[in-house]
């Protein structure tokens, strides 16, 4: 999944380990969620959004194509 | 936003060096003991140091593991089921045929190599109650 979280950490000037102990994970998770080597789940998804003050989908882009809706819009 | 919360990480880098200390010395006790002909006192600095383990786990004050944790040891279990499946199916026939129609002078399959079947095996009937268990819990 892409992330912005690189850019958003380091426009707000902290470590990797700064932000994991803001949202309570280890300083290689953080690391893997730039590197895009890891997808977080949901809540920790969530909890970096309130670190930053964002909108989920301004730091995750789950690149899922347009699928759709049950609708059938699009 | 932000956090100057910088001892955090390292406390909790402390707590899990604690939790695997006390783990390596408890066997490293168990070994030592074991060697210098002390076996009961080999065991009880096991079974202590395991009980410490399971108390840092359990007592310290922060999260020791996080989700990628988790998740790595999910994946890491995931991979290691796969490959003792693999095992089994490869070798359990092959012990099977060994023992049954005997090729050369060779009746039956090593008991070593029995004994890691059985142990394969009982892992699997291990995982399928595992698994009807979370499947059906209430």
């Amino acid at each position: 999944m892409n992330n912005e979280l690189h850019r958003y950490r380091e426009e707000a000037g902290l470590s990797q380990g700064d932000l994991a102990a803001g949202v309570g994970v280890s300083r290689q998770t953080i690391n893997a969620i730039e590197r895009e080597r890891y997808d977080p789940s949901l809540e920790l998804a969530f909890k970096l959004a309130a670190f930053f003050e964002c909108a989920i989908e301004d730091l995750f882009d789950p690149d899922v194509g347009d699928v759709g809706s049950p609708r059938g819009g699009s | 936003m932000g956090t100057d919360d910088t001892g955090w990480l390292a406390r909790r880098r402390w707590y899990r060096r604690l939790l695997y200390g006390v783990l390596v010395a408890g066997i490293a006790g168990f070994v030592l003991a074991g060697r210098v002909g002390r076996p009961l006192l080999a065991v009880a600095i096991y079974w202590t140091a395991f009980l410490g383990f399971l108390g840092v786990r359990r007592f310290s004050p922060m999260v020791l593991f996080d989700e990628r944790d988790v998740a790595l040891e999910r994946r890491a279990s995931y991979d290691a089921l796969r490959l003792a499946g693999v095992a089994l199916i490869v070798g359990a026939p092959a012990a099977f045929v060994l023992a049954e129609a005997g090729f050369d002078g060779v009746s039956e399959a090593p008991p070593r190599i029995e004994g890691v079947l059985l142990g394969y095996a009982g892992l699997f009937v291990a995982f399928g109650v595992a698994y009807l268990a979370r499947r059906y819990r209430p």
